[in-house]
């Protein structure tokens, strides 16, 4: 019963006095205790006899001054001095008395985590920076360590080597037949010696025929590479031999897409190219060799021709190092059966044999473009660390005070560090969860951003490894942003402190080291820009790099004729010519041609020419010269012009009449003062060949390559199973065609499927993929980096205004006009910022070479990049320290001046 | 009559702290008892505002001088109780001489005769 008279009280005194902002037991029991009083008050006066309002009268009337209660209690709750007085004697305590050191780490944290609590402005802006900072590098970390650092998932993978034929014009080649015989035969060095070859695959499925990719591997390939089927088996010793080989291993995508992973389909039959294979085996998700798009395996059997021929260099060559053999025993020892074998073979003249270990090949493409990008998510990490540091000295520079009533009160100096240690690493880990949360979102846009660019980005996840990494790093960034307030804080002379007036909390040692965190935050963020700034020139020169084509409005799908129903060159000729009739006569279509390679692509089939009349070359001194199939309509389709001659005319097809047309590099190089046209030429062997025509030159293999000299000849001559169809549209989106083509492949053979349907101007995209992501990634950076660091000057800048506020209102009193302030508070800005940006460029100087692989007709010393990315820092800093100027310019002297 | 409240209201500002001390001397008082008694003993001379008592009880608290405990007896309301220290117990002791020794100096000098303020 009386309680409920009280609750009406303690809502009364809720009403009245406003939230005291203190912790809620705390505030509802000072809330409860004055809510008692007035009871008693109440009930006091009742039992005099007053009536129930006078009584209520009564007791309100003890209070006749809610808002000075609110101010007092307020203060004697948060009297910093009572609450020092407490904590400084309980630290002393403690410092004597050895406590459990759990429990004065959690008192630590607990008062870190009520510090941290009471400026959310400070505390989110440092945990936002870190989680910047850390989540970058766990992304990137994340796939370094899915690339670069996780063995391949095979047994004792660094014993695994790839074996080349080293050629007489440097670089390696694949390997023939007869040589991987006889190195079997001669070399000890390893457990074996697998031979595999990429192809394509038409998989009849029911109605809809489908393409894979898969490889042609010997026998004993599984063995070599370490891979257990995860059903059935792999192949069988012999089942590398004509007769036998109609078996085929799955891989776990084909087998989940097609088969439904059902382990039944072992033993089952699949057409493949048209011919019966058995189902022996499938692999588990981990087995992806030779690449990470093979989805099956057959036998490879070496042809009669093949065996015949040392020179037909085809296929590439997996082995693995016996134990107790080290990589350079085997190179020596295949070196040396390199030389006997070129002894013995006239084909073999100035080849050997090169090894390579598999686990860096595979990532060789990858990681100086991941060293580059974790070096600058480092820097972006030290910027962010930096900003922290600079945040902390701020806020330690306020705290002086409290510091120096503390060490009066005998807190020690490691007492007090401790303390500071704490409250930044608690802000680092809260960063580095925040961090974490980041790295999910940036490796989701990355894995959009690089799907099929990165070898095994299947893998790439957060992991313990990189779980662990961000923990270390995070305690790391704690330790080292919190160092330097810490020491700083703590040298702070007591008796100095206490005697100095209210503001001015700042010593020169502590302006010079915020200063100078600024100048490296500014020097970091400008080499990352200057990173970001010669990628994003290189990509712009791409995009005017003269490729000899037009690709607008060109569609490109490849056909892979399956070697069972076209086992001559003259049934794939026949089956060409009528999906070129047809396709050329579909209305919206300009022009229709075929091309066994499409450039930009890759160089690919190459080889040494003869000219008629001429003394052959010693065999590596003869440029390289490239040899495609075509047929006249797609130098029309791609747009390549005709500079002299003619194009193919049915009968160079029909009656091979032995025309070929060149391209003007190739003239250049071979026929420099002369007339090509008419003249005779010889490729690899074989017959002569009469140039009629001579086209303009295209870049083969990507951008970045130069043009080779290139010759074609007419796809009907030879004409090989894979070829890719291009189709100029009359107008409009290309890809609109796509179905009426597929259509008219169909119609010439219900069984063929097509792949790889894209338009030219895709192909060029495809090829500068991983420029786009170096240059989009150090670009994210760069900005975050200036980002960082413009806060970081604007940081600096506005407590430099507040420290100085005082000298600017004597100025000011003694005359000086708001222009003069601004520019007092701009140039000191502009010193740092050009302090920072000079230190920058010294250093980008020094780095930039480290990444010209990736430039392209940009040097790394390139002046308008570097001009014009200081400029626009030092603008992007100039706006930053506006603010803060203006506010100097708006400081009253009299109240400057009364602050005191 | 001025400089009577003006010496009033200085000579409280130094005591107040010790009149409370002083009243929890012997047993735990809650809040609403000590300021009755602050007027009772002092014959309404000394007037306890709440705006003032409590954020004083407070700090006395914070330092260590006295300890509050809600007590619930049978049949009564929650209230808050505080009592002395043993720390409290010293400074009330300390700052009682320092009194002693003031008014004695106050008597020899200005001749007046102290009221005796009782625990």
């Amino acid at each position: 019963m009386p309680d409920e008279g009280k609750s009406q009280w303690v809502r009364l005194v809720r009403a009245r006095l406003a939230p005291l902002g203190l912790e809620g037991p705390r505030e509802a029991e000072i809330v409860e205790e004055l809510a008692e009083h007035l009871e008693e008050a109440f009930e006091e006066s009742r039992a005099l006899g007053r009536t129930h309002e006078e009584a209520r009268a009564d007791a309100l009337a003890q209070f006749q001054d809610w808002r000075l209660l609110e101010c007092e209690v307020s203060r004697a709750e948060r009297s910093a001095l009572d609450g020092l007085l407490a904590r400084a004697a309980g630290g002393a305590e403690k410092g004597s008395g050895g406590a459990n050191v759990l429990e004065l780490i959690i008192k630590d944290l607990r008062y870190a985590f009520r510090m941290l609590r009471r400026k959310p402005g400070f505390t989110a802006v440092a945990v936002l920076t870190l989680a910047l900072g850390i989540g970058g590098n766990t992304a990137i970390f994340s796939v370094v360590n899915a690339v670069l650092l996780r063995a391949l998932p095979y047994p004792e993978a660094d014993r695994l080597v790839s074996v080349y034929e080293s050629l007489p014009q440097g670089g390696t080649g694949s390997v023939s037949a007869p040589n991987l015989l006889d190195w079997r035969a001669q070399a000890d060095a390893f457990t074996g010696l697998a031979a595999y070859q990429l192809g394509d695959f038409n998989l009849q499925e029911e109605q809809q025929p489908v393409r894979a990719v898969g490889a042609n591997v010997t026998a004993n390939f599984f063995d070599v590479l370490g891979a257990t089927p995860q059903y059935g088996r792999a192949f069988l010793e012999g089942e590398d031999r004509a007769g036998r080989e109609r078996v085929v291993v799955l891989g776990d995508r084909l087998w989940r897409r097609n088969y439904g992973a059902d382990p039944s389909v072992v033993g089952r039959d699949i057409l493949l190219g048209g011919e019966k294979y058995q189902v022996v085996g499938v692999m588990p998700p981990s087995v992806q060799y030779p690449s990470a798009s093979v989805e099956l395996w057959t036998p490879l059997v070496f042809s009669e021709s093949r065996l015949a021929h040392r020179g037909a260099h085809a296929y590439s060559v997996l082995g693995r190092l016996k134990p107790g053999v080290s990589f350079e025993q085997a190179q020596e020892q295949m070196s040396t059966i390199g030389r006997v074998l070129e002894k013995q073979f006239s084909e073999q003249e100035g080849r050997g044999v090169t090894l390579a270990r598999v686990e860096e090949e595979q990532v060789q493409g990858i990681r100086p473009a991941l060293l580059m990008l974790l070096g600058a998510v480092g820097f972006v990490l030290l910027i962010a660390c930096t900003n922290v540091a600079n945040l902390l000295l701020a806020r330690a520079a306020a705290r002086r005070k409290e510091v120096a009533i503390r060490s009066a009160l005998g807190a020690g100096r490691w007492r007090l560090m401790r303390q500071f240690l704490t409250e930044s690493v608690l802000l680092a880990l809260l960063g580095g969860a925040a961090g974490l949360l980041v790295a999910r979102w940036t490796l989701q846009a990355l894995s959009t951003l690089a799907s099929g660019y990165l070898a095994r980005s299947g893998e790439v996840g957060l992991d313990w490894k990189v779980l662990a990494f961000t923990a270390a790093l995070a305690v790391l960034t704690g330790v080292v942003a919190g160092l330097a307030p810490a020491f700083h804080v703590s040298r702070a002379d007591v008796q100095e402190t206490l005697k100095e007036s209210g503001n001015s909390g700042s010593s020169a040692r502590g302006t010079w080291l915020r200063s100078g965190l600024a100048v490296a935050e500014v020097a970091a963020a400008l080499v990352l820009l200057v990173g970001a700034g010669l990628l994003v020139k290189s990509f712009l020169r791409l995009q005017h790099v003269e490729t000899g084509l037009r690709p607008e409005g060109v569609l490109t799908m490849r056909v892979s004729l399956p070697g069972a129903r076209y086992d001559t060159p003259q049934k794939a000729a026949l089956f060409y010519r009528e999906v070129l009739e047809r396709a050329s006569a579909l209305p919206g279509v300009e022009a229709a041609g075929v091309i066994n390679l499409l450039p930009i692509q890759q160089y690919g089939n190459n080889g040494e020419i003869q000219v008629e009349g001429r003394a052959p070359l010693p065999p590596g001194r003869v440029p390289l010269t490239e040899y495609r199939q075509a047929s006249a309509g797609y130098f029309k389709a791609l747009g390549i012009p005709l500079q002299a001659g003619r194009l193919f005319e049915p009968a160079d097809e029909a009656e091979g009449t032995r025309s070929i047309v060149v391209s003007r590099e190739l003239v250049r190089t071979f026929f420099p003062e002369e007339d090509a046209l008419g003249k005779r030429i010889k490729a690899g062997g074989g017959d002569w060949w009469t140039i009629v025509g001579i086209v303009g030159d295209v870049k083969q293999s990507g951008l970045t390559q130069p043009s080779r000299p290139e010759l074609y000849f007419p796809y009907a001559v030879g004409s090989s199973g894979g070829m890719t169809l291009v189709v100029r549209s009359a107008a409009g989106d290309p890809s609109e065609l796509t179905a009426a083509v597929r259509g008219v492949v169909q119609s010439v053979d219900p069984n063929q499927p097509v792949y790889n349907v894209r338009t030219m101007e895709e192909v060029i995209d495809l090829s500068v993929v991983n420029l786009r992501l170096n240059m989009t990634l150090l670009t994210i950076f760069a900005g975050l980096a200036t980002l960082l660091a413009v806060v970081g000057i604007y940081s600096v800048m506005s407590y430099l205004v507040t420290q100085h506020t005082r000298e600017i209102g004597i100025r000011m009193a003694l005359g000086a006009r708001p222009r003069n302030i601004l520019k007092l508070v701009l140039g000191r800005g502009l010193a740092l910022t050009l302090v920072g940006v000079g230190v920058g460029a010294l250093v980008a100087f020094g780095l930039t070479h480290l990444m010209t692989r990736f430039l392209y007709e940009v040097g790394g010393s390139d002046p308008l990049t570097y001009v014009s990315v200081s400029l626009l820092l030092t603008f992007v800093a100039l706006l930053a320290c506006l603010v803060p100027a203006r506010r100097a310019t708006k400081v009253d002297p009299l109240i400057a001046l009364r602050y005191e | 009559m001025d400089i009577t409240r003006i010496l009033q209201r200085e000579l409280k500002k130094g005591s107040t702290e010790m009149l409370i001390m002083a009243l929890v001397e012997d047993r735990p008082r809650h809040g609403y008892e000590i300021a009755k008694l602050i007027g009772e003993r002092s014959d309404g001379v000394l007037q306890f505002h709440v705006a003032s008592l409590y954020p004083l009880l407070y700090r006395l608290e914070r330092r260590g001088h006295i300890k509050g405990q809600w007590v619930e007896k049978a049949g009564q309301r929650r209230r808050r109780y505080y009592r002395l220290t043993a720390e409290g117990r010293r400074v009330l002791a300390a700052q009682r001489n320092t009194w002693q020794e003031f008014f004695a100096a106050l008597d020899r000098v200005a001749h007046i005769t102290p009221e005796p303020t009782d625990a």
